[in-house]
């Protein structure tokens, strides 16, 4: 009795264990059925990783899973994401107000695929984990990166002064007063970087004489000053100060202090996660990938992934054209 | 020393249990197995999880500097296009029952290969931009399926035609927006015919339009809402005239409105090629057929994302 008790309790066990994988017919996993035919696991997979779609995520998933373990989350990029979130935060504060802000933050967030807050932040700890790959190979392939930055951005150094307008439209008399004085000063011959630090309206570059830094065509000055500014930066020589130019809050002067090779390349050399290297082409995710080893032990999962790199890198050549 | 128990006044032996290696071996089967369900209910019961799975899930794929395995992979792709992918395939199999007619078949796919030709120059080009180097393979998997469902629309709009114009309150209006309610009602009392209604509009061009094929389905960026609200009213209408009253229109103004072609199969040509533009009404015609056809989708979690993007396709 004993023993046909514990055969009965063995078979009721296999057929739970059997009911709890899923439907399956002849040892194939069934997604869906319909009553002209089943559609299996395995026909579903085959069907989306043998598609342009399939390739690219099959490509992203192997890429996300390869950031995971060699650049795995540190608590450094967590309290990093935090601070980012909080600035973006603090920015729609100020924007929206402290009682609407969050609601239009989430609307944002929602719009953009977001489904909450947490989600939105283990994206940002995501991109620290993608810069520090992309950081790594910057800084392991630093003059052949440095080589096609400068080919494809153009960087240079500017600096500026800043004249700030309570209205760009309608200037007051002592803004206009300030803006000639400026101009006078240049004339004269004073240094720009003394000009811009007694004179300048700009918090971010007056205490370092004026100067922006690097700054290349992915800067988007347009967005942060205004077209006039972004066009002016890209057309100077080396040496050259601009005229006066109208940008969206105030006046402005810029002047290029050096578009020698040599001398950017040293500058940016110390590779940070807001080094321009890092963000300048879409594409250096492709060169970083190929770095790595990875051995493909199952065809088609080899053919899509080559696929997808294959593709990144026609899209970078073709860029370069 | 036996042991004497009484049972309905019947003395039995009652002998001492002892354990057989039969017994334990059989014990141990039925405890790993008790495991291994509650670790598979776990697994599974986890409502994120999915419980359809590959052949050789668990096998590793890639390795080296990063570990993938098959199941990994399988649903990322789930997550992605896993949806789309399994609609497509069950209704795949529902237009190879219903879709038949090779002729028609192939004229359908040689219109679409035409017409992917103009998107790309050729449709070899085509084919190549959605990641097939074989423009045969892309006929074959796409292209023909493509060319079934589109079929199987039009069967059904052909063979439901009457229903299809109720349903969606198909019609085709004329307006004319008047500011006042009191300006539209007194030219609503000149028309009195087709002729009338086109004098009408000449003498308000800014503010008539000929809205053409409506249905309850059209958009309300093209179409004033209080217009499609009001459909079952116009299609009450048996012949073309003008409705009997100003329909008073989002906007605060007042329209005069002139039904036309309320002859519905005189204009089943161009009523069906409206509908199959609305993708409201495409969704309509595949839970139909889905349903017809008993679709049923295992795994929970795509069917949740199936129910994302129309929970019309399962129940």
């Amino acid at each position: 009795m004993k023993a046909k008790k514990i055969a009965a309790l063995c078979l009721a066990s296999v057929l739970l264990l059997s009911g709890c994988g899923g439907k399956t017919v002849d040892g194939k996993s069934v997604v869906a059925s319909t009553s002209e035919g089943n559609v299996y696991a395995d026909d579903v997979y085959d069907t989306l990783i043998s598609t342009n779609a399939g390739k690219s995520a099959a490509f992203q998933y192997v890429l996300d899973q390869l950031i995971n373990k060699q650049y795995p989350v540190t608590s450094d990029m967590k309290d990093n994401a935090s601070d980012m979130l909080d600035s973006i935060k603090n920015s729609y504060k100020s924007q929206y107000g402290e009682d609407s802000y969050e609601k239009q933050f989430k609307s944002d967030l929602k719009s953009a695929g977001y489904e909450s807050v947490s989600e939105y932040k283990k994206k940002l700890i995501y991109s620290l984990q993608y810069a520090e790959l992309v950081k790594h190979y910057v800084k392991t392939h630093y003059d052949t990166v440095f080589d096609d930055y400068y080919k494809a951005a153009t960087p240079r150094v500017i600096s500026m002064i800043k004249i700030s307008t309570s209205d760009i439209s309608n200037p007051t008399d002592a803004e206009k007063e300030k803006l000639e004085e400026v101009q006078e000063l240049l004339k004269d011959g004073k240094n720009f970087g003394d000009v811009a630090k007694d004179y300048s309206d700009d918090s971010d570059t007056k205490s370092a004489k004026g100067s922006l830094g690097v700054v290349d065509t992915t800067s988007n000055l347009t967005n942060s000053y205004g077209s006039a500014i972004n066009e002016s930066a890209f057309s100077l020589t080396e040496g050259q100060t601009s005229d006066v130019l109208t940008g969206t809050d105030g006046y402005y002067i810029l002047k290029c202090t050096s578009t020698n090779k040599e001398k950017i390349k040293k500058k940016l050399k110390n590779i940070t996660i807001q080094s321009p290297l890092l963000t300048y082409d879409d594409n250096i995710i492709y060169l970083a990938f190929n770095t790595y080893d990875i051995k493909y032990k199952d065809a088609k999962v080899k053919k899509a992934v080559k696929a997808a790199v294959k593709e990144g890198l026609k899209a970078r050549a073709e860029e370069r054209k | 020393m036996a042991e004497y128990k009484q049972i309905h006044k019947v003395e039995v032996e009652k002998k001492p249990f002892k354990l057989t290696k039969k017994m334990i071996a059989l014990l141990v089967i039925a405890i790993v197995l008790v495991v291994g369900v509650i670790t598979a209910y776990i697994v599974t019961a986890d409502k994120d999880g999915y419980t359809s799975s590959v052949q050789n899930s668990s096998s590793e794929v890639i390795s080296g500097d990063v570990s993938v395995t098959k199941k990994g992979l399988y649903e990322y792709l789930l997550d992605n296009y896993g949806a789309n992918e399994v609609l497509n395939e069950a209704y795949n199999k529902i237009t190879a029952k219903e879709i038949t007619d090779k002729d028609a078949i192939n004229t359908k796919v040689k219109e679409l290969k035409q017409r992917y030709a103009e998107y790309s120059g050729s449709f070899e080009t085509y084919a190549k931009n959605q990641g097939y180097s074989d423009a045969k393979t892309f006929e074959k998997e796409v292209v023909v399926p493509e060319a079934k469902s589109d079929l199987l629309e039009e069967k059904y709009l052909d063979t439901k035609f009457n229903d299809v114009c109720k349903n969606y309150n198909v019609s085709y209006l004329k307006i004319v927006e008047y500011s006042k309610e009191s300006e539209a009602l007194k030219a609503l009392k000149t028309v009195t015919s087709a002729d009338a209604m086109t004098a009408l509009m000449n003498a308000n061009t800014s503010s008539a339009t000929d809205l053409g094929f409506v249905c309850s389905k059209s958009s309300t960026t093209t179409v004033d809402k209080k217009i499609i609200k009001a459909l079952s009213k116009f299609t009450s209408l048996k012949t073309d005239g003008v409705y009997k009253e100003a329909v008073k229109l989002s906007t605060g103004k007042y329209a005069v409105v002139y039904v036309y072609n309320t002859d519905k199969t005189a204009q089943k040509d161009d009523i069906v090629k409206n509908l199959l533009n609305l993708g409201d009404v495409k969704t309509d015609i595949e839970s139909y057929y889905l349903k017809k056809y008993k679709f049923t989708v295992e795994d929970e979690k795509v069917k949740k994302q199936i129910k994302k993007i129309s929970d019309k396709y399962v129940d």
